[in-house]
């Protein structure tokens, strides 16, 4: 078995408005799958379908390779928006609530959990007075019940303080080079979705526009030079005149990112210098992820 | 099935609100039992009524006051897990629809039945301990076991409309405000419609028919058949129809919390 998530034409519409548009998408084994998109992209809607949580106004899904989704969904724990946790419980009441639900699940799984996510030091704190770190971190161990073989994630360190985040990372690489699990995560923060991701879908008003790997990223013909300036707009104006518009792409108010050049970054720096553009920093650069999404998305070019 | 009832009724024992409801029932038992007590104790004219339990045991055998709990208890039991998104949890496991409904239905249920057991024993204590005991013949005792089942019967009624209204409204605040208005208004209004329908000379009662109001008819002891004969027409009617709209209407919806 090769995929483990296989969608085709997948499209969900409420009153004619698309939320997710004849998706195909392709989640294999052993991935670590980055579910890009901004908010109201259609991501969660899409994961709501693969669990079954709503039902696709056209297209199919196969789990597994195979279309029986009630049996295969056994094998799949996830987090959808937020952690679905009882205020009123403890950490150990939750996963006993849950591990009632998974066949086969016993009680020293769940203790096992509960430990792994560092959360058996907490054994009378009820859930409504966890912080949303710890939350998050047990709504992991629930999807963890019954030692499945995917994990979707819908914006995991969303609300994060900074170690929160850390921690949830570290989780999930652990998860997924010890456990062998495979792991789909939606997320708009792609600085942390770059550091987990191994493979990528880019959605975008309920239209998957393009799947990658972090390979093709790295080993793309995708280096540019990156110049920060406080004239960005003059910046720009002077690099129209060296190079065509589509090699100009501006990635914020002071970043401009220049895909010509890139072996004389020098004749560029000197160029801005005769015109009078005040240059704070230049460096060429390998293209990341989010430059990628920004072009990609092709929202932002010059 | 049994996976979800194990994990349903785990969260039953779980939950606060069930020892709540139980410890009303003992208290209002106490009370209502000791002023009548007090009531006849300290009253000029002598009553002739009789409050042992062997008389007063038709009458606890249905309890309108259960039928309130069980509208509370439904509306926080069961749409408290959309509140939370727990209903997620369970759904995404690849259960049916109509399992999970069914699951909740059988608890509310057990609830209920629970509720019911406690009521009659908490008044046949109070009651004992205040009037006694009274005597009982053969009889009595085989009316006391077809009023106990039509109560049960009753019950999974009551059951079945309020599990109905908690999945459809899927939200505490509203489940609880329209499962209310329906244990507390919709008698009445049931009630105007049979003033209406008397007014155009027609002799048809739909109150009648309303489910808290089919023991009202019943709360004595050799009941009459017709009364009996209604309600084993009329509750597995509700029982039916709630479950069959309320599995198709749950199995077609998305779960958005």
């Amino acid at each position: 078995m090769e995929y483990v998530i296989q969608t085709k034409g997948l499209t969900k519409s409420y009153g004619g408005i698309m939320a997710v548009s004849h998706v195909n998408i392709n989640v294999k084994q052993g991935d670590i799958y980055g579910f890009i998109g901004k908010n109201g992209a259609g991501k969660t809607t899409f994961l709501r379908m693969v669990l079954g949580l709503a039902a696709p106004t056209s297209g199919e899904i196969a789990l597994f390779e195979s279309k029986e989704l009630g049996a295969q969904r056994n094998k799949i724990g996830s987090i959808i928006e937020t952690p679905a946790l009882f205020p009123f419980m403890t950490a150990r009441e939750n996963m006993e609530a849950q591990r009632r639900l998974v066949p086969g699940a016993t009680k020293e799984d769940a203790a096992e959990l509960i430990k792994l996510v560092g959360l058996d030091n907490d054994k009378k704190k009820k859930v409504k007075n966890y912080s949303l770190g710890m939350k998050q971190r047990l709504g992991i161990a629930v999807a963890l019940l019954g030692k499945p073989e995917v994990l979707l994630l819908d914006e995991p360190v969303n609300g994060l303080d900074p170690m929160g985040i850390i921690e949830i990372r570290e989780l999930i690489l652990k998860l997924n080079k010890e456990n062998g699990i495979t792991i789909l995560i939606s997320s708009h923060i792609l600085g942390e979705l770059s550091k987990l991701a191994t493979r990528y879908g880019i959605i975008d008003r309920g239209v998957l526009i393009k799947e990658f790997t972090n390979a093709e990223i790295e080993s793309g013909n995708n280096r540019y030079i990156q110049i920060k300036s406080k004239e960005p707009q003059r910046v720009q104006e002077i690099l129209t005149h060296l190079t065509t518009p589509d090699k100009i792409v501006i990635r914020d108010q002071n970043t401009i990112l220049l895909y010509d050049y890139v072996d004389r970054s020098a004749q560029v720096n000197r160029e801005l210098a005769l015109q009078g553009v005040c240059v704070d920093e230049i460096s060429v650069q390998g293209e990341d992820l989010e430059s990628f999404f920004v072009e990609t998305m092709g929202g932002m070019k010059a | 099935m049994i996976n979800l009832l194990s994990s349903d009724i785990y969260k039953l024992y779980k939950r606060k609100s069930p020892y709540v409801f139980l410890i009303i029932l003992l208290g209002l038992a106490i009370l209502e039992t000791g002023i009548i007590y007090l009531a006849i104790h300290f009253a000029t004219e002598t009553y002739d009524y009789d409050y042992t339990v062997s008389a007063q045991l038709p009458a606890l055998v249905f309890s309108s006051l259960s039928n309130l709990f069980i509208a509370i208890f439904s509306a926080l039991y069961i749409s408290s897990e959309f509140s939370y998104g727990t209903m997620k949890n369970i759904t995404s496991r690849g259960y049916s629809r109509m399992a999970v409904y069914l699951s909740k239905y059988i608890c509310v249920v057990l609830f209920s039945f629970v509720l019911l057991v406690a009521n009659v024993f908490f008044n046949i204590v109070t009651l004992g301990i205040f009037f006694g005991f009274g005597t009982f013949s053969s009889t009595m005792l085989q009316d006391i076991l077809l009023l106990s089942s039509l109560s049960l019967l009753i019950n999974c009624a009551v059951c079945a409309v309020y599990t109905f209204f908690s999945f459809l409204l899927a939200n505490v605040g509203s489940a609880l405000a329209i499962n209310l208005v329906i244990n507390t208004l919709m008698g009445m209004i049931l009630s105007l419609i049979d003033f209406g329908l008397y007014i155009v000379k027609s002799e048809v009662s739909v109150s009648r028919y309303w489910i808290n109001n089919l023991s009202g008819y019943l709360s004595v002891y050799s009941p009459a058949d017709k009364d009996v004969r209604i309600t084993l027409i009329a509750a597995p009617i509700y029982i039916v129809f709630f479950l069959f709209c309320g599995i198709v209407i749950f199995g077609k919806r998305d779960i958005k919390a």
